[in-house]
């Protein structure tokens, strides 16, 4: 949450700084010095007029007016152009300043004459503008000039354009310098605008234009006190092979909020601002400058965790004399290339840490493969343990509760990760994994448990791992690629997923886990009708989802498929259908818009069937927790946000429930 | 599936009523029918094995030879107390059967030889036990017999499996079935049959094979690893009769019955019914109030019926009900009655005959491809290193080829 709020901050920084530095692309009149053929003559009338007057002799202006100003797309409006002035209603104005107004009107280049009249009224003076618009002859020639990425065709609209007036108006070059600009706007070139007309006389006008070529890209490091310096302690290259600009290119919007993007994604700073002006030298050139401030890269922090309660004699006392808490320590930067290095240990108990310790220790190295690797393939080496409730011990609609397993894992892995584009990449490694199965005291078990019918637990269950000892030790290559080519269409993703994994044992360990686990699940978001430009409604959306795994040699408990949870067939807890070898799901979801909540109603059908392979699991958990291999479910719901509140028809029991969920199924 | 919880609960009820029963049939059984040393030193039992033992000895009057010639050899050769409780039971019944040889044309004629030549050794696979029963009840098995061997083109032998929960009595009607105590029968999974065990006796020329099973009720779901060594129990033997033993007073299906049915039927296949038998055992049990016996009897074996179907059963599966308790009552001649005076004993055999030759699907062999489950994917681990490089060399490239193909919308 934090980081996106910094990020769009940091982008509307980015969107005005690109107002500011380039002058603007849309109707920023004042400063851009377009329609040079302003006629001067008019003005020096004017001067004239205002010198006769003495300087002091101030007036107070009630209110300012427009007369036979001309209103169009392109040309500025009222408020527009009124809003430098010095005449504003309530302020005390001086002829002179009443001049300077004029002038500033009159080099909008829009209009051949400005005049201004002040009458009194009341107390002060109403001042009104009368203006009288340029007229040149017909266009019957329309040329750009400068332009490098402009389709031919943009010439000859503005051309047809304008060939609808008799004359050459401001109003027709407001027209074509819309469609012109329009045109870069639309391909993120913002940039791109024209620099003034010439040749309205003949009827054969050029339209300048200027693109915003890149002409260089420069870091620049903020320092605490806000002092900018070329130098920071991150390595330039960290940063500059993740942006997106090349020198010679046009500068993009859409490359901008890119490297906004992947700089901030590297966790170095603080702030990220990209910064594109004008170059000095070349008007229709750019720098750009990213500018950055770093964050503090080295972490560390204890914390220790002493419970304090009321004791026996009501003083507060310590709940227990055994220290737990946590050490985490992270260098985001080593030797300012950009790697990583993560770790955290955490216990409830320092004296004697083996009982629940938790650690993590990761070491990221990212451009394994070099500064110029396309895919980013990024290193990732690790250390680890977790601990986690087997869903595989868990019971079926009528099954009493079920004694919890819980399946500790402490190994190491390296894994090295190709981004082939934003969302869809391929790691793949090797994990070294010690496994053990523990009941809810913590002791190891090696067989799942039932409550017998004298409510003692009994420990005939189906085995837990697979070694007799419940303790396995696996070494297996894991390959994991997502393809995922979504968008968002006014919030809703549309287009496809697909996720596919394997799992390769290698023979390594006690009893020679040999073993292939693969899963492919693929996701399509079809969107069934396309939302009008202005409509900021979901469209609807059919989704078409679909699940197959299969997995052959020898598959303890721990690594078995499981059916049914909310990813999985919703309506069901996580395991509730079955523990298996080979599974299939599927399920279909039809999301309607539901007008004014710009949200989607939906309803959907699942089903997961084990194939009846949870007979090929050691000790069958499936049958052993009376569960029944398949199921279906069906149900509709709402999307609030980020909450889906929906209702779930359970197709085994017949009964239907209410969930509240958050974030999506897919 | 359609329980509510309410069901539940009562089936939970219904369970440890049965338990309880259980406890309680152990208790009688092993007064009743196990005389053995060990049962003997359960000191709850010995109330009442002196009790049995009285009964024995006020009954000596009349039966003090009461086996005549034929099984005495062995017998006698075990005189001891527990020996002579174990026939105890049938002790009551046999006072007034004065078995002679005219009678007993065929049968006795094989054991008769055997004791003679060697009245010290048993013949382990002598069917001894086929002496206690009554003259009538002998008599119909011989009929039955001989029907087998006619209709079967002299088929001189017959195997049945006993399947069925755990403490249904599967051993219980084994032993009623031989006369004699072949199998230890225990309400608990942990003392009785921990494997598969046959049991072949043969009298006059015919071997009666009894496979007692394990109970194929593991808690509350279907015991696999019984299946599994049932399934390998039979890989070289041939059933002609599959028992399904279940209790009469069970007074319902359960889901878990379903089950253990539909397991079996996975295991050999849906011919396992032709060939296939229900037997209710504690049959000389009181019906619920309001119905008649037969007619509990006829609703119970309904839903059996109807459980079979649902297992693909394509024909009705006999049902008998038998009563393997020492305590059933008997007619004049001696016979085990039930309530409605059928007599069991020589009702089961005619009934097991009749399946088995009535039967025109072969009996049952072991089927190679219906194995049990393969756990660690012995046949296929072969499939690993194809699927990994199918992984790796296939679908790897392909995804890839196609991620770059997609639009990149970033």
């Amino acid at each position: 949450m934090a980081l996106s709020s910094t990020l769009n901050a940091d982008t509307s920084k980015l969107q005005r700084g690109g107002g500011d530095g380039g002058g603007g692309g849309g109707g920023n009149f004042g400063v851009q010095p377009a329609f040079a053929e302003a006629d001067d003559e008019d003005e020096e009338e004017e001067s004239e007029a205002d010198a006769d007057e003495g300087e002091d002799q101030k007036f107070l202006c009630e209110g300012v007016k427009a007369a036979n100003l001309v209103a169009g797309p392109g040309i500025p409006t009222q408020a527009e152009l009124f809003d430098g002035l010095n005449c504003q209603p309530g302020a005390m104005v001086s002829r002179k300043e009443l001049s300077e107004d004029l002038t500033s009107l009159l080099s909008t280049g829009l209009f051949q004459n400005v005049d201004a009249n002040v009458q009194p009224t009341g107390k002060g003076y109403v001042v009104e503008f009368t203006f009288r618009e340029k007229v040149w002859p017909g266009m019957v020639e329309f040329k750009i000039s400068g332009a490098t990425v402009l389709p031919e065709d943009v010439a000859d609209e503005v051309l047809a354009e304008a060939r609808k007036s008799k004359y050459t108006t401001v109003r027709v070059l407001a027209q074509a310098k819309n469609i012109i600009e329009g045109y870069y706007q639309e391909k993120g070139l913002s940039f791109g605008t024209i620099s003034h007309f010439d040749g309205m006389e003949t009827g054969s006008v050029i339209a300048h234009v200027i693109e915003g070529e890149v002409a260089s890209v420069n870091l620049v490091y903020l320092d605490d006190k806000g002092g900018q310096s070329n130098k920071g302690s991150t390595n330039p290259r960290v940063v500059r092979r993740e942006l997106p600009f090349k020198v010679g290119e046009l500068y993009n919007v859409e490359d901008a909020k890119r490297a906004l993007r992947d700089i901030f994604v590297l966790q170095l700073f603080d702030n990220v601002q990209v910064v594109p002006k004008p170059n000095e030298e070349e008007q229709s050139k750019v720098d750009v400058d990213i500018v950055l401030k770093e964050r503090p890269l080295k972490t560390a922090e204890v914390e220790l965790e002493w419970g304090i309660a009321p004791g026996d004699k009501g003083r507060p006392d310590l709940v227990n004399i055994r220290p737990g808490g946590s050490v985490f320590f992270e260098n985001r930067n080593l030797d300012g290339e950009g790697r990583q290095l993560y770790g955290s240990v955490s216990t409830s108990n320092f004296f004697s840490p083996n009982e629940d310790l938790g650690f993590k220790i990761e070491y990221v190295h990212p451009y394994v493969k070099g500064d110029h690797d396309e895919n980013r393939t990024c290193l990732n080496v690790s250390a680890f343990n977790s601990r986690k409730l087997s869903p595989v011990f868990t019971g079926g609609p009528f099954a009493d509760e079920v004694p919890p397993i819980w399946v500790d894992r402490a190994g190491a892995k390296a894994t090295v990760t190709e981004n082939f584009t934003r969302q869809s990449k391929l790691t793949y490694g090797l994990v070294l994994e010690e496994i053990t199965t523990r009941d809810e005291n913590g002791s190891v078990c090696t067989n799942g448990m039932r409550n017998s019918a004298n409510g003692m637990p009994s420990m005939d269950g189906p085995p837990t791992t697979f070694s007799d000892s419940g303790t396995d030790r696996v070494a297996f290559l894991q390959a994991n690629m997502t393809r995922d080519c979504t968008y968002f269409c006014n919030g809703t993703p549309i287009g496809a997923r697909d996720i596919w994994q394997m799992d390769q044992g290698l023979g390594i360990g006690p009893g020679n886990p040999f073993y292939n686990r693969t899963s492919l699940s693929s996701t399509r978001f079809i969107m069934l009708k396309t939302p009008g430009r202005r409509s900021e409604m979901p469209p609807p959306v059919l989704v078409l989802h679909a699940k197959g795994g299969m997995a052959i040699g020898d598959l303890p408990s721990y690594d078995a498929f499981v059916l049914g949870g909310p990813y999985s067939v919703r309506g069901y807890n996580v395991g509730e259908l079955a523990a298996c070898r080979r599974l299939i799901e599927t399920a279909i979801e039809l999301r309607v818009p539901v007008p004014k909540l710009n949200s989607h109603a939906y309803s959907f059908y699942e089903y997961g069937t084990d194939l009846g392979s949870s007979k090929e699991l050691a000790g069958n958990p499936t049958e052993f927790y009376r569960r029944m291999g398949k199921g279906a479910s069906w149900g509709g719901g709402m999307k609030l946000g980020a909450v889906r509140a929906e209702y779930v028809h359970d197709g085994n029991t017949s009964k239907g429930n209410f969930f509240i969920r958050f974030g999506e199924r897919f | 599936m359609e329980k509510t919880p309410a069901d539940q609960v009562e089936d939970f009820e219904d369970g440890s009523e049965e338990f309880d029963e259980d406890e309680y049939d152990e208790d009688e059984e092993f007064t009743d029918d196990d005389g053995s040393e060990e049962d003997a030193e359960l000191v709850e039992a010995s109330q009442e094995v002196v009790a049995a033992a009285l009964k024995s000895i006020t009954k000596q009057e009349a039966p003090a030879a009461p086996q005549t010639e034929i099984p005495i050899a062995a017998l006698s050769a075990s005189a001891s107390a527990p020996a002579a409780q174990d026939v105890a039971p049938e002790a009551k019944a046999t006072p007034s059967v004065k078995p002679s040889k005219p009678e007993l044309p065929a049968l006795p004629a094989k054991p008769v030889p055997k004791p003679a030549p060697k009245p010290e050794v048993t013949d382990p696979n002598a069917w001894k036990g086929i002496s206690v029963f009554p003259q009538a009840t002998i008599a119909s098995i011989q009929s039955s017999i001989g029907k087998l061997q006619k209709e079967s083109q002299g088929k001189k032998d017959l195997t049945i499996m006993l399947l069925g929960k755990n403490g249904v009595g599967k051993s219980s009607t084994a032993n009623s079935l031989f006369g004699e105590k072949v199998f230890n029968v225990s309400a608990f999974q942990s003392n009785a049959a921990v494997k598969p065990a046959m049991v072949s006796k043969s009298a006059a020329g015919f071997t009666l094979s009894v496979i007692d099973t394990p109970g194929l009720l593991d808690g509350d779901s279907v015991n696999e690893a019984s299946l599994d060594m049932i399934s390998e129990f039979l890989q070289d033997k041939t059933v002609d009769v599959v028992v399904y033993v279940d209790r009469l007073d069970g007074y319902r299906v359960t889901k878990i019955d379903q089950k253990i049915m539909e397991a079996i039927t996975n295991l050999f296949g849906p011919a396992l019914w032709s060939i296939g038998m229900f037997v209710l055992t504690h049959g000389q049990v009181a019906p619920p109030e309001g119905h008649t016996y037969s007619h509990f009897v006829e609703q119970r074996s309904s839903q059996l019926q109807a459980a079979a179907r649902a297992c693909e059963a394509t024909e009705t599966v006999p049902v008998v009900v038998v009563e393997n308790g020492s305590r059933c009552a008997t007619n004049k001649a001696g016979e085990k009655i039930l309530p409605d005076e059928t007599l069991w004993v020589s009702n089961l055999v005619t009934r097991l005959v009749d399946v088995a030759v009535q039967t025109s699907t072969p009996a049952l062999e072991h089927d190679p491809f219906i194995q049990e489950a393969d756990v660690y994917a012995k046949k296929k681990r072969w499939m690993i290193i194809p699927l990994f490089l199918l992984n790796a060399f296939i679908v790897r490239p392909l995804l890839t080829r196609q991620i770059k193909l997609d639009p990149d919308f970033n």
